[in-house]
């Protein structure tokens, strides 16, 4: 973003510059034509006054002159007209329209400009008679300006004084005036220049200021830097908003870092909680396994001690204890697998298993807990060996863990249906039970630790950890548990694993 | 540079008697009198000359400086320094020095064609040479009436001491 703002910035500059160019230069233009103009008539004028008031002077001078009949009095007069340049030709006239006096620049006689007497007068005559008729005393040409004067004594008209005089010294002058009046435009528009460029530096520097500052800022998410303020103009208003973006942007830093910190302490707790209660757990049920040992050996050496054998009632009461601690020895096993699980710690021997023989030891062994609750199980598997990946002796604990929760859930006299599915990549083994089923929302708790939820859990036994070390076993076996449960119609669990292929002989039989 | 002066118009066409009645009125235009009494421009002639005629067919209808001009032809004596102008002819050379010594105290310029008139006490002098008529004027004579002449007649005259 600041990198494609940039050239921007820099056409602000260059048009600030083109405007104040370009307004300069029509200025000037403008002003140059009009004065020009305006002056060229105004010299014309200038000269046409001075002439006439020249020429009025004469008139009044010559004027006793023509009276007493003195032509040479009157040249005298005209000739001090030789120092006023531009005048070339001098005439004085009578009434009668008669010449009567005459001058002639040295000037006209030698640049050739000097129009034969004849035609000049002539021209004066017109001029005069159309001066008497319309009023006009002069003449412009294209280089000479032609006057008449009359000639007065009182009121009376005695003749008229001709003025022929030369532009060449108006249109020098002129030429300079252009020439004075380009140099003053040339001046004007470097200034103009001169002062746009400062403008413009004027006008991009903050902003190229504000795109660097902003462009360091976004760059080191440093948001305590802020921006000088250095005029009060539009510069200065982007530049304070800027500021208060980053007040904001600070502010918010601040309360997600703060949040953050907050967080992260209490994941770090939440971790070091768990990790206690594994170590916990881990440490306790070893702890626990000693004393068990303890237990159910000893109770196993009274049942079995030929030497001192036991009455009925003493043989029950031992078998009693033997039957408890083997159960508690399950528990605390499992939940050293739990712990394991949690921990990473649990290693699995993952081989081709005929899924068939783990099924039928498993059934061997709930059946006894089934038939004391007068449940029936059935199952249905395939006639031929079925291989799956798996680690033998944790899927028989898988299956166990399943058959029982479907033995201790079920109804009294209910039924377990288990069946065998092959597909091309798969194998499901499913475990139907005919109990009460999970509700829909009680879904999310099944695989929660110590979660139980049934009403009559206090009845049932169990830790509450069974189906959540299952799930961790089977996908740590590349496999996936899932469950479909209605509630009142019982719960079909079922274990996927994948299909493996058949093992060389020597293998199958470990 | 001034060139010659060709073709010379002075007295072509106007014969000797009709330039002096013209030299004569213009001098109402190139003499300052002191402050009027009277409201017209009094001439002063003579009868006897031939200038009186063309002096007032000139003078008719005219004004010098708004002031109409008024021809009087033979003034008595007690008349004369009414006149602002009085014209001498040679023909009255008789009667010269009596009425320059009437209007001695007045205002009044005094023109002639009498040979010696400046001489004589007169101001300005009508003289012919060369064919070419010129005022000749006696200046102390002229401001002792306490009259002013301007310099463009003063140009066009010869100053007689």
């Amino acid at each position: 973003m600041a990198i494609g703002g940039f050239p921007k910035f820099g056409s602000i500059r260059r048009k600030i510059f083109a405007i104040a160019a370009f307004t300069a230069l029509l200025t000037a233009l403008i002003t140059l034509l009009f004065f020009l103009s305006t002056d060229y008539h105004h010299q014309k004028l200038e000269l046409l006054e001075q002439s006439r008031v020249l020429s009025k002077m004469l008139a009044s001078n010559v004027s006793a002159a023509i009276v007493y009949r003195d032509p040479n009095t009157a040249e005298e007069i005209l000739a001090a007209l030789k120092e006023k340049a531009d005048v070339l030709d001098a005439y004085i006239f009578t009434a009668e329209q008669q010449l009567f006096a005459a001058y002639h620049s040295k000037n006209a006689a030698d640049t050739g400009q000097y129009t034969p007497d004849a035609a000049l007068q002539d021209g004066f005559r017109r001029l005069f008679d159309g001066y008497l008729q319309l009023g006009s005393d002069h003449l412009f040409s294209a280089d000479a300006l032609d006057l008449v004067v009359p000639i007065q004594v009182d009121q009376r008209r005695i003749g008229f004084v001709a003025l022929n005089l030369s532009l060449a010294e108006l249109k020098q002058n002129f030429r300079y005036t252009v020439l004075e009046a380009l140099g003053a435009m040339l001046l004007a528009i470097s200034i103009a220049v001169v002062q746009a460029r400062w403008l413009g530096a004027k006008i991009s520097r903050p902003l190229l200021q504000l795109t660097a500052n902003i462009e360091q800022i976004s760059r080191d998410n440093n948001f305590d830097a802020r921006l000088q303020v250095e005029s009060q103009d539009e510069t200065g208003v982007l530049i304070n908003a800027f500021n208060s973006m980053l007040d904001k942007l600070e502010q918010q830093e601040h309360n997600k870092n703060a949040l953050i910190v907050n967080l992260s302490h209490a994941k770090w707790e939440a971790e070091r909680a768990s990790r206690a209660k594994t170590e916990f757990l881990s440490r306790m049920s070893h702890e626990f396994r000693t004393p068990l040992n303890a237990v159910i050996g000893f109770s196993q050496l009274l049942a079995a001690d030929t030497a001192h054998p036991l009455n009925a009632e003493q043989q029950d009461s031992a078998r009693h204890i033997l039957d408890a601690g083997l159960h508690l020895l399950d528990l605390i096993s499992e939940l050293l697998d739990l712990s394991a699980v949690e921990s990473g710690k649990l290693t699995l021997n993952i081989a081709s298993v005929d899924c068939r023989t783990v099924i039928s030891e498993s059934l061997e062994l709930i059946r006894r807990q089934a038939e004391e609750r007068g449940i029936r199980i059935s199952s249905q598997t395939p006639e031929h060996e079925v291989w799956v990946a798996a680690d033998r002796m944790r899927l028989k604990q898988c299956l166990l863990n399943l058959l029982s929760n479907a033995v201790k859930y079920n109804r009294p006299h209910g039924q377990i249906t288990l069946r065998v599915e092959v597909e091309e990549q798969w194998v499901r083994i499913l475990v139907e039970d005919s109990g009460a089923g999970i509700a829909p929302e009680q879904f999310e708790l099944l695989f929660q630790p110590f979660s139980r939820f049934h009403h009559d859990q206090d009845l049932i036994e169990g830790t509450g950890i069974g189906l959540l070390l299952t799930k961790h076993m089977v996908e740590l076996m590349g496999g996936e548990l899932q469950v479909e449960s209605r509630l009142g119609l019982g719960s079909k669990f079922m274990l996927m694993l994948n299909l493996a292929a058949e093992p060389p002989p020597p293998e199958t039989r470990s | 540079m001034v060139y010659a002066f060709s073709a010379p118009v002075s007295a072509q066409q106007f014969n000797e008697t009709e330039l002096k009645a013209a030299y004569l009125y213009n001098f109402a235009y190139f003499i300052t009198w002191p402050e009027p009494a009277a409201r017209d421009f009094l001439f002063c002639s003579y009868a006897n000359t031939p200038v009186t005629g063309i002096l007032a067919r000139l003078i008719d209808g005219e004004k010098v400086h708004d002031r109409p001009i008024r021809l009087l032809i033979d003034p008595v004596p007690e008349q004369l320094h009414e006149c602002q102008i009085v014209f001498v002819p040679v023909q009255q050379e008789r009667v010269l020095a009596s009425i320059l010594e009437y209007i001695r105290a007045f205002p009044t310029l005094t023109v002639s064609d009498v040979p010696d008139f400046e001489q004589r006490g007169g101001m300005v002098r009508l003289t012919t040479e060369d064919r070419r008529i010129q005022p000749v004027i006696h200046l102390q004579n002229v401001t002792r009436a306490k009259l002013a002449v301007s310099s463009k007649l003063l140009r066009s005259s010869r100053i007689a001491e």
